[in-house]
């Protein structure tokens, strides 16, 4: 084992270099509110690609997919988790270009909301958003927290304040143009560790060989890809990524930062291709935990850690460590920004006429509150799973009719609240999850069906999307999809705030 | 349905997945390399 001060060091030493890093590519260039919320147009394919594939990929990716592995179905659950987290980004290719057409100037998925739906498809997509989007960010800071507690016993707290307090600062000076800096370099860090380092657990383990044979000893159904379990959690787990992703703000901020069409579709298209490979890497992990017996105890959730500890020396834990502080602060400077973008962009149209001045404190004093929760969240220790798929469960029902919105005229706002809620209805029906709460709706309690994930998340996003299809037939909104992004108020007045005027 | 599946994903289809996995993540990491320098 890591002692805890040696981990803490490598902590610091990471989260201080990134934190410079940040903070030195923002000097100067954070000129405006519209800089620090959409870095609009500054990004080419290659730093898109690598900004989408290090907000995208948190530490989440060290403890899921092996977890997956391990318990939930072997390698078609792995391979369901894998390119079920690919989909979204590739589906991003055509919407983000539709996104871009119809709001040209816009910053923020709600901005899009209000203006084509109103404010009750409005309040409905903040909230869901707005909660999928900090119960990840919760989840990454108390990710990160219990794999240094496992490592090398370092108190929860502390990890938290140190990796989201240095997170927090070049974030809350840079805003988006930093995280997007810091993400380039992270990527360009994670994925060759990620490699090296999975390459070096396979041989240490003796081999992809020796692997399998311990696999199919221990449980055939490991490498079965018809397991029956396994495939139904894959396919719900692809249903949960693609609604809450498809309504994750940082993914949209990065949408307007592509400095072009050419870059979206490079961009997302190579993120959405690596992302596969890394997922199933961290899956094996964890089926090679089951087939060499270290998850008999129940340790599932830190699989990819148990296989770690038995495969390498301490020293090399340390990697780890960097790794999976990288995987963090790539993720969690995302979400600092892309949830206070979301409220500060709607600052500008609630508030009447605000001068920049208010702008800039609602931005950084929102990031302020966002990371200050989530570092309170993390130092706690809990587990997030159950929030985490509720928020899954509301973004699977909603997406639909909010993405039909960008593609239809006659779609009302009515029209789409009501889908979304229908679809909502069903799979809060089937949510295994919350069931006690749900049964205790007067005259629910016997009729409830019997609970699936599979048919929750499916069933949400299904039926939303049929009705959807049923209030476009007979919607007629009328709405006008090329005057839509006329009214988007632009954030740029510069300000010596943080950068210079030019 | 084990049997079957054993022989769909045997020990050469196992290396082959965790190497491809590896060789891609590799693949793409010199590829936005390549691309992040061009922008330069």
């Amino acid at each position: 084992m890591v002692s805890a001060t040696v981990a803490l060091a490598a902590t610091a030493a990471t989260v201080l270099a990134f934190t410079g890093v940040g903070l030195l590519a923002s000097r100067g260039r954070v000129d405006s509110v519209e800089t620090y919320v959409s870095a609009r147009d500054s990004a080419g394919s290659g730093t898109l690609a690598a900004t989408v594939i290090a907000s995208m990929m948190g530490v989440w990716i060290l403890f899921s997919p092996a977890e997956s592995g391990a318990a939930f179905g072997g390698l078609p659950a792995v391979l369901g988790y894998a390119i079920g987290s690919a989909i979204p980004l590739a589906l991003f290719v055509p919407v983000g270009a539709r996104i871009r057409e119809v709001m040209p100037a816009g910053h923020s998925l709600t901005e899009f909301a209000y203006a084509r739906f109103g404010t009750g498809m409005y309040v409905f997509v903040l909230a869901v958003s707005v909660f999928y989007m900090f119960v990840f960010l919760a989840a990454e800071m108390t990710g990160i927290a219990g794999a240094l507690a496992f490592v090398a016993g370092v108190p929860h707290w502390q990890t938290s304040l140190l990796v989201g307090g240095f997170v927090l600062l070049y974030t809350t000076y840079g805003g988006l143009l930093a995280s997007i800096v810091t993400d380039t370099v992270q990527t360009l860090v994670i994925l060759p560790l990620l490699a090296v380092g999975f390459a070096g657990a396979l041989l240490s383990l003796g081999g992809a060989g020796d692997l399998h044979a311990a696999a199919v000893s221990a449980d055939p159904v490991l490498l079965d890809p018809a397991f029956g379990p396994g495939l139904e959690f894959g396919l719900y787990v692809a249903f949960a990524l693609l609604g809450a992703n498809m309504l994750n703000q940082g993914v949209w901020q990065r949408v307007y930062a592509a400095d072009g069409e050419r870059s979206l579709r490079r961009g997302m298209g190579l993120a959405a291709v690596v992302v596969v490979p890394m997922l199933v890497l961290s899956g094996l992990f964890g089926i090679a935990a089951a087939g060499l017996s270290l998850t008999e105890s129940g340790s599932a959730s830190i699989a990819f850690f148990l296989v770690l500890a038995e495969a390498f020396p301490a020293w090399v834990t340390l990697a780890v460590v960097v790794l999976a502080v990288l995987l963090v602060m790539s993720s969690a400077d995302t979400m600092f920004n892309a949830i206070a973008s979301v409220v500060t962009a709607d600052l500008a149209r609630v508030l009447d006429a605000p001068d920049e001045r208010t702008l800039w404190l609602g931005g950084r004093g929102l990031t302020v509150a966002v990371a200050l929760g989530a570092i309170f969240i993390g130092a706690q220790g809990y587990s997030v799973l159950q929030l985490f798929l509720t928020a899954d469960l509301l973004a699977a029902g909603v997406f639909v009719p909010f993405l039909a919105g960008l593609y239809t005229e006659r779609l009302t706002g009515p029209g789409a609240i009501v889908s979304g809620l229908a679809g909502l209805a069903v799979g809060f029906a089937y949510f295994p999850t919350l069931r006690g709460l749900v049964a205790a709706i007067p005259g629910l309690g016997s009729a409830l069906p019997t609970p699936s994930f599979l048919v929750a998340f499916a069933g949400a996003t299904l039926v939303s999307a049929a009705l959807t299809a049923a209030a476009t037939a007979l919607g007629d909104a009328d709405a006008d999809l090329e005057t839509l992004g006329r009214d988007v108020r632009s954030l740029d007045d510069p300000v010596a705030d943080g950068g210079s005027e030019r | 349905m084990t049997a079957l599946a054993l022989a769909a994903l045997g020990p050469t289809a196992f290396a082959a997945l965790a190497w491809g996995s590896i060789g891609l993540v590799l693949a793409v990491f010199a590829a936005v390399c390549w691309l992040v320098l061009g922008e330069r």
